[in-house]
């Protein structure tokens, strides 16, 4: 269908459904997603102040927070919480990094059914594939340019 | 434009049973269903399996209610939501009865309902069932994204219902009968919006 062209009253039935369509709550969602999402970085804010203080150099303190909140992600994936969340917050969890790990906790565990190596092993990947695949090809070309770049500074 | 057809030998649905899970017994209607599992997996370990049990305890429930044993019925119509039909397969297997596997997905009650109605008015079988079945988190798994990852649902989006049906027909008996059936047309009215399945589907209904 999407490699054809519209017909006319497609075009016509398309915007008659749109326009009888309930919209998403924008002004809701963005002020959610704001306050959700802003509530992990404070949270990520105070959980790098206590490595700091426990003594972690800041080039140490800065991964682990990213592990920290990565496994909690994956603790309230596991535990049926996140999605729950998720519902309200929208970009506001999806964002940070524990939108990534819910994106790769999430179909691991639906796929625990289904075997280790066939279901978990072959499915993890399903949703965040294409930002690991495209995102280590970008990566790639960043280092060329990055060497061509470096080859003119001398 | 859609065809009529109009049975010379119009059956009876015998008996009907429906099996839904948690959400659709808590909605309105919910006291209007036979059975239903508040866990929506019906002791099963897989949301695939379960979908299978709903259908097995609806038409198992139907043939109870109709009185009527398996060896009686010259034909079975059921479809799920599942790939290859697995669903109404592996639910149905345990039943020795001659089986036509259906996907209509939106559409597999009305359209097994239709079949085995014909089946009885061409005379082919005396008796013939017509199951159905979706699952909320079966479908979800396969159709759109998995079941803990935490998205926003458009307003526009649908709900896949867990829940199961089954009908029994007789060529005898006292009705509510099955007199005229239509078929529906396949239309695409182009709209590209996954989360807007209504408006896909509305068209058909138009014609």
């Amino acid at each position: 269908m999407s490699k054809q062209k519209q017909t006319k009253s497609q075009k016509q039935y398309a915007a008659y459904a749109e326009g009888r369509a309930t919209p998403s709550p924008l002004g809701r969602d963005c002020l959610k997603a704001f306050l959700i999402g802003g509530l992990i970085c404070c949270f990520a804010q105070l959980l790098m102040q206590c490595y700091t203080a426990l003594g972690l150099s800041e080039e140490t303190a800065k991964p682990t927070v990213s592990l920290t909140l990565i496994f909690l992600t994956a603790l309230l994936t596991g535990l049926g919480v996140f999605d729950k969340i998720a519902k309200h917050a929208g970009a506001g969890t999806l964002v940070p990094i524990t939108g990534f790990a819910n994106s790769v906790a999430a179909p691991a565990i639906d796929n625990k059914t289904e075997g280790l190596v066939l279901g978990v092993g072959a499915k993890i990947f399903i949703i965040s594939g294409p930002v690991i695949l495209y995102g280590t090809l970008a990566s790639a070309i960043y280092g060329v340019i990055y060497y061509i770049v470096t080859l003119f500074r001398g | 434009m859609g065809k009529w057809i109009r049975y010379q030998n119009p059956p009876t649905i015998r008996a009907a049973a429906s099996v839904v899970g948690k959400k659709e017994h808590d909605g309105p209607l919910g006291s209007k269903f036979d059975l239903h599992d508040e866990k929506d997996k019906f002791g099963q370990p897989s949301w695939e399996q379960a979908e299978s049990e709903m259908q097995r305890l609806a038409l198992n429930l139907a043939m109870t209610k109709g009185k009527v044993t398996e060896e009686s019925v010259d034909a079975l119509f059921a479809g799920d939501l599942i790939n290859q039909c697995t669903g109404s397969a592996y639910g149905l297997l345990d039943y020795q009865i001659p089986y036509f596997g259906l996907y209509g997905a939106c559409s597999t009650a009305a359209e097994s309902l239709i079949l085995a109605s014909m089946m009885i008015d061409s005379g082919y079988a005396k008796r013939s069932a017509a199951v159905t079945s979706s699952h909320n988190l079966s479908a979800e798994r396969q159709f759109r994204y998995p079941v803990e990852y935490g998205g926003q649902r458009a307003p526009t989006a649908q709900w896949t219902v867990t829940g199961s049906a089954a009908f029994l027909l007789d060529a005898e008996g006292d009705g509510p009968f099955v007199t005229e059936v239509m078929p529906g047309i396949s239309v695409d009215p182009g709209i590209s919006d996954i989360n807007n399945m209504g408006a896909a589907m509305a068209p058909v209904i138009a014609r």
